[in-house]
């Protein structure tokens, strides 16, 4: 009998041979799926974050080639060399005064006010609709307000103040180096403090209540209460919150400047590592020196702080979650 | 099996198509007469259909084509296109560093011996076109900053417009015994009060003395300009409540409605104030000097010129266009369009407001040559005068700082990067 192969056997020899390579195709196919999303990550998040490493080792206005290479200078500036390093201390200490309000405030009497909301209090709902509003609102018109109302002449904060006989209390909270950059704390922690407490307010809400009336029939009072049960069982919400804090904290800028400047005045005493980067970039008011290398430089460092604690908190929160 | 294979081929296929189409290369015939034109100002687009036409009727074949930007975002988009390689023929550059560092980065091309029209304009204005001593763009617009002052409230008290600093601070003087808040400053934006060191420093320091600043023969801590500064600190106390939280519009919302007699601004912001208060009757003055010896000087600054492509295909009708541009006829058809003084001197508006030609009129006769804050040499490095000064004023005015001690501080941040200082 003549070996002549029938149709079938041709085909799967074929399959034989090419077994290995789908075999392979298909156990990496999940790498296909994954490549839309690397793309996207690669070109928006991946490439300009090692270009701005690269660019930050060059003395570069940010037009033409860049063919001055300076190696660590511009960090080595930021850190060392007088007026970098002492414009780079003050933004980074503004941050961390920052920080601290924020943290405190958001943490603690966000915590304390969603536990209020928690309670059968009448017209909750409403309170939380004024707590949560001015979080819908945007930055540009949040600074736009408070300018209106802290205005020196004219602002509703000062006229009231004189009319309740406080005038000496009515000062130029925008222009005083003294009371700037708290009142931009504070008007922040308006704009953001209704994120905090629906977080808290969702925690608390998980909480079982079989717990909280075990309790009460043990005879917890309130404090007891919020000390020994909520408290403990809020830890993740609070890494969560004390994270978002933090990065929102250190990449501050909007309020600073829309109310202040570039220049984040009055002589820089607002002025916090946004507003130094913006302004070492792309030059202030159009007529200085910009210095994009100098400007990456100054990113790379900000998220040199970031990442690690975030990092860290990240690490943290997995060791504490609690499941009921 | 063998339809699984394809469905793979299928997919990368797909895959691999959709990111070619993504960087498409929309490459456009190159017309050799066809010069392109960015710009952050969409009023432009007039005034270029304008050119276009003129350069027709002259019998030069040449197409514009125009596009404009959003203000924030023209930056960016250019620089962008410029470093690769896809920028227009003709920039729309904003003025000092904005033209320095593109002629600096190589990409746009010296207009020496290209430009025949230039040597008409001043020697203060081309100053701030020029990088290395090589001219890099046509200076299309100039702003001046001057005192303004409410005519109603310095008729109402009998006042007359400043000859000399004494005179001002009479005025003040009388003014706030009337309880009239002599004069509105914009304490929370430095850059604005910087306009008032310009002005006062216009006529008080004279080109000689600001000369030999620039060649380093003298220093930001000469008494004169002490001088200058103790002369702006002695305005303090005719500020208004609160001055130091006040903003530019709140200056200028002050000014509008009649509660500040004076303000110093720039020239572009007279139809603003006049918008919001159309009755208001404005009048200005330039910052007297000390004694009637001296003349009253005005500070003009360019605010943005016209810079030819390195790289441009069509170098010689980009070329053609401008020249154009630094002719007597497209600075008169510019100011009448648009309201503003063009960068070639000695232009009188058709039909301009009595400001406008007051301030053209300063700049044809009494804008100084040599610069030492907005645009000049000072203003070049990190950190710049225009920052120290902004943020200084602030201080001198919170009594943080003395005249003498701000000056120091000027002269020697700007002796870190400023070679002749060195």
């Amino acid at each position: 009998m003549a070996k002549t192969l029938t149709a079938k056997e041709k085909e799967s020899t074929i399959e034989t041979n090419l077994y290995p390579i789908v075999k392979t195709l298909k156990k990496y196919s999940f790498l296909l799926m994954l490549l839309p999303a690397v793309i996207i990550y690669g070109v928006f998040i991946l490439y300009p974050f090692l270009s701005s490493i690269y660019v930050s080792l060059f003395d570069w206005s940010g037009i033409g080639p860049m063919t001055h290479f300076v190696g660590l200078n511009n960090y080595i500036k930021w850190l060392t060399e007088d007026p970098y390093s002492t414009m780079f201390y003050r933004a980074l200490g503004h941050n961390i005064f920052i920080l601290l309000i924020n943290i405190i405030v958001s943490v603690f009497f966000g915590m304390f006010i969603a536990f209020l909301l928690s309670q059968k209090i009448k017209g909750s709902g409403i309170y939380k609709i004024i707590f949560f509003m001015p979080h819908t609102f945007s930055l540009a018109v949040v600074a736009f307000l408070w300018g209106l109302l802290l205005n020196p002449q004219w602002g509703v904060v000062n006229n009231f103040l004189k009319t309740i006989g406080l005038g000496h209390y009515a000062l130029p909270w925008l222009g005083s180096e003294h009371t700037a950059l708290s009142i931009i704390a504070v008007i922040g922690l308006w704009h953001s403090m209704g994120f905090p407490i629906l977080v808290f307010l969702a925690a608390i809400m998980t909480i079982p209540k079989s717990l909280i009336e075990a309790a009460i029939i043990d005879g917890a009072g309130i404090p007891t209460i919020f000390s020994k049960i909520v408290i403990p069982l809020l830890i993740p919400p609070i890494i969560t919150i004390s994270v978002l804090t933090f990065i929102g904290s250190f990449g501050t800028f909007e309020l600073m400047f829309l109310l202040e400047g570039a220049q984040a005045g009055p002589y820089y005493s607002t002025d916090v590592l946004g507003t130094l980067f913006y302004r070492t970039a792309f030059g202030g008011m159009g007529a200085e020196a910009s210095g994009m290398g100098l400007g990456a430089s100054l990113a790379i460092i900000t998220l040199i702080i970031i990442i690690p604690i975030s990092i860290l908190s990240i690490w943290f929160q997995r060791k504490r979650n609690i499941e009921f | 099996m063998g339809r699984k294979i394809l469905s793979i081929v299928g997919i990368i296929l797909l895959v691999i198509s959709s990111l070619a189409a993504c960087s498409g290369n929309s490459s456009s015939k190159d017309d050799e007469n066809t010069v392109t034109i960015w710009s952050w100002r969409s009023q432009d687009a007039k005034i270029w259909k304008k050119v276009e036409d003129q350069l027709n009727k002259d019998g030069k074949n040449i197409k514009i084509s125009f596009r404009t930007f959003t203000p924030t975002q023209y930056d960016a988009s250019l620089q962008t296109a410029m470093n690769g390689g896809k920028g227009p023929d003709i920039l729309t550059l904003r003025g000092g560093s904005g033209i320095a560092k593109y002629a600096t980065g190589k990409q746009i091309t010296s207009l020496d011996n290209k430009v025949p029209g230039l040597d008409n304009f001043s020697k203060g204005v081309m100053s701030q076109v020029k990088t290395d001593g090589k001219t890099y763009a046509v200076p299309f617009a100039v702003q001046t900053s001057q005192f303004f002052y409410n005519k109603d409230l310095f008729k109402k008290y009998n006042l007359q417009v400043p000859k000399t600093w004494d005179d001002l601070i009479n005025n003040m003087k009388v003014l706030k015994e009337k309880n009239v808040t002599p004069m509105g400053i914009s304490g929370r934006e430095g850059w604005a009060l910087a306009l008032i060191l310009d002005s006062v420093g216009a006529s008080q320091l004279g080109d000689p003395w600001v000369k030999d600043l620039i060649s380093g023969k003298t220093h930001f801590n000469d008494p004169k300009f002490v001088n200058v500064l103790s002369n702006i600190n002695s305005l303090k106390k005719y500020f208004q409540n609160g001055y130091s939280a006040s903003s530019y519009q709140d200056m200028e919302t002050l000014f509008s409605q009649g509660k500040v007699a004076m303000i110093v601004d720039g020239i572009w912001s007279v139809k603003t104030i006049q918008d919001q208060n159309p009755n208001l009757k404005i009048g200005s003055f330039l910052a007297p000097p000390v004694d009637t010896n001296q003349k009253a000087r005005v500070y003009a600054f360019v605010d943005g010129g016209y810079g030819l492509n390195a790289k441009s295909k069509t170098k010689k009708a980009a070329i053609d266009v401008l020249k154009y541009t630094s002719t007597k006829q497209y600075a008169q058809t510019y100011t009448d369009l648009f309201g503003e003084i063009p960068g070639y001197p000695g232009i009188a508006p058709t039909n301009g407001t009595p400001l406008l030609n007051v301030a053209m009129n300063n700049y044809k006769e009494n804008s100084i040559n040599q610069l030492f804050r907005i645009r000049s040499p000072f203003s070049y490095g990190d950190p710049a005068i225009d920052t120290l000064a902004a943020s200084g004023l602030q201080e001198l005015f919170a009594g943080k700082k003395t005249p003498q001690t701000l000056a120091d501080q000027l002269q020697k941040s700007i002796t870190k990067w400023y070679k002749p200082f060195k």
